[in-house]
């Protein structure tokens, strides 16, 4: 923060010393030219840094990305793409409007490439992405693919026979950017008989009740080293927090098998805290369809919810955070998926969505200003959803790989050394 | 003049010494006049210093139509302020100036997403040209080398 604020003071010298006339835009005062920049989008701000010397150190001010990230966040968001064919692990981007319809999807520089070949993207916080190695989580990296500032993560401790958990996300309160790691592993000395043994080995394996221990890592930004805080007392879902509100991480609990057979016990939701680091269970509706298995959850105009599938897309919304009483069923989306899907992808999902779509057809993206739902088909088809007229459209952008998996984005001036703190708006 | 002057009438007083009658509540849209009527420090006659009649022509003309049309849709004001906006960059970067110095936040934001959405999905070059007034000589020599040396101090 120190050196950010020398940098900027540096710069300001500069001015001072500029002995050119300011002319025209630049004769304007400093907290107008802050007001007028945040509100172009990313892809501008960042291109106009180059126009002078004066565009170049607005473009730091901390002040400047605070106040554009706050607008931004009203605005309809940027979709990051993460290829997989025809060039495999490529970031690219689109940017939405509802104006035209030809938008062009453009590549993202990946620069920690050389390190990490093969990567999965964790989640999107505030412009930040985090991203994995796909096969040993391992290193990790904090990037802002708009600003192409990146941070390798310092290494954290590493189980021979492990399965990670993941969750990225920033508390207002404590202004924190914090990495949640859950690790369950398996030490296969210590490990009971199996109570079945004619399941063949290789089912032994998918048991991930079997686990022998789990730790909890935690990296916030700017420290030095994880933080290991104890055991999870849930077994979660193998996948990365989906949504993130309210400072908290939420992930799905594990449904339970015994035996092979699927006995279809309600999941639930489970929580944790980014300030005070706690594990929590979140309150479901009394009655209704979340007690059925197959659901996700999505971050809906700042609200959690919770995408059930059953023969057809129910949307339920929490609309006051830790209310049991606020849950209610906001959508009634009929199912398309034979429409949407891409041939030959019913069966097996592979690659990056191994982890991601294992059980769904289709989840739930965003919520678009105008109120149309995004959602993203197995295998990488985006349909716009008009809950009013019922009507569904299919986004096809130029340039689009065809198979990909897709983050919503608020892109944003979020400098790693100096990340934004919302609270401050 | 002053005497006959209705009770919640105000006079403006240009820099260069025009006077403007306005209404109370359309002066009052600036947050600066509306502190000095509220301290009651204003006399009749309040002097607005760094706006030339031109400009406080135009920031009345815009005041007035805020004020008469708060209860009229939202679309017609949208469309107006558009109109209104659309001007010379000289008048834009002065009526910029008055809006910020007189505080009304109303005109101030119709300008900045005006001057925004100018600015958005230009070229570099185009920026330099058209907002700063750059010649290509200037261009190639401070800029080029300033740029430069920018990315140096960045890294």
């Amino acid at each position: 923060m120190s050196l950010a604020s020398e940098k900027l003071s540096k710069k300001r010298k500069c001015k001072m010393e500029d002995d050119q006339p300011r002319s025209g835009m630049e004769s304007i005062q400093h907290d107008i030219a802050l007001d007028i920049f945040s509100r172009l989008p990313i892809t501008s701000l960042l291109q106009f840094s180059f126009v002078s010397r004066f565009w170049q150190m607005l473009s730091y001010d901390p002040h400047l990305a605070a106040l554009h990230f706050s607008r931004t966040a009203k605005t309809n968001p940027y979709l990051i793409f993460h290829c997989d064919y025809p060039i495999r692990n490529q970031l690219c981007f689109a940017e939405l409007s509802d104006q035209t319809d030809n938008e062009i999807v453009r590549r993202i520089q990946t620069p920690f490439h050389d390190t990490m070949p093969e990567f999965k993207v964790i989640a999107s916080c505030n412009g930040l992405l985090c991203l994995s190695d796909s096969l040993y989580g391992d290193p990790l990296y904090i990037y802002n693919p708009f600003t192409r500032e990146y941070k390798e993560l310092p290494k954290s401790r590493q189980y021979d026979d492990q399965e990670v958990v993941f969750g990225f996300g920033f508390h207002p309160v404590t202004n924190e950017y914090k990495v949640v790691k859950i690790v369950l592993f398996w030490n296969q000395y210590n490990m009971l008989p199996h109570p079945r043994p004619r399941l063949r080995p290789r089912h032994r394996r998918l048991r991930i009740d079997d686990h022998t221990g789990s730790e909890v890592q935690v990296y916030s930004l700017g420290s030095t080293n994880w933080r290991s805080i104890g055991k999870v007392p849930y077994l979660l879902e193998q996948r990365a927090s989906e949504a993130f509100v309210d400072g908290r991480l939420h992930w799905l609990t594990h449904p339970r098998l015994y035996l092979g057979a699927r006995i279809h016990r309600s999941r639930s939701i489970v929580s944790f805290d980014l300030a005070d680091e706690q594990f929590r269970e979140v309150p479901r509706p009394e009655c209704g369809s979340l007690n059925r298995t197959n659901y996700h959850l999505a971050v809906l105009g700042g609200c959690l919810s919770a995408v059930v599938w059953y023969q057809r897309f129910e949307i339920w919304v929490m609309e006051e955070y830790s209310v049991k009483e606020s849950w209610t069923k906001k959508f009634n989306i009929e199912d398309w998926s034979r429409q949407f899907w891409k041939p030959g992808f019913q069966r097996r999902p592979y690659g990056i969505w191994k982890n991601v779509l294992n059980q769904r057809f289709a989840r739930v993206l965003c919520l678009f200003e105008n109120g149309n739902i995004l959602m993203e088909y197995k295998g990488g088809v985006l349909v716009s959803h008009d809950p009013n007229s019922g009507t569904y459209k299919k986004l096809v952008f130029q340039g689009m790989p065809d198979l990909f998996q897709t983050f919503v984005h608020f892109g944003s001036l979020n400098w790693i050394d100096t990340p934004i703190h919302t609270s401050t708006n | 003049m002053s005497s006959s002057l209705e009770k919640n009438m105000l006079i403006l007083r240009s820099s260069d010494g025009e006077e403007f009658i306005v209404p109370e509540v359309v002066a009052v849209m600036s947050k600066a006049i509306k502190n000095m009527v509220e301290d009651e420090c204003a006399s009749n006659t309040i002097p607005v210093p760094n706006v030339d009649a031109n400009i406080l022509a135009m920031v009345i003309e815009f005041c007035k139509k805020h004020d008469e049309s708060e209860a009229e849709a939202a679309s017609d004001l949208k469309t107006f302020d558009s109109e209104f906006v659309n001007r010379g960059q000289e008048a834009l970067y002065d009526l910029i100036t008055a809006a910020n110095f007189r505080d009304v936040k109303e005109l101030l934001d119709a300008l900045c997403q005006n001057v925004a959405e100018m600015i958005k999905g230009k070229s570099v070059h185009h920026i330099r040209i058209q907002f700063l007034g750059y010649q290509l000589f200037e261009i190639l020599t401070s800029n080029f080398i300033w740029n430069i040396w920018c990315d140096r101090d960045f890294d």
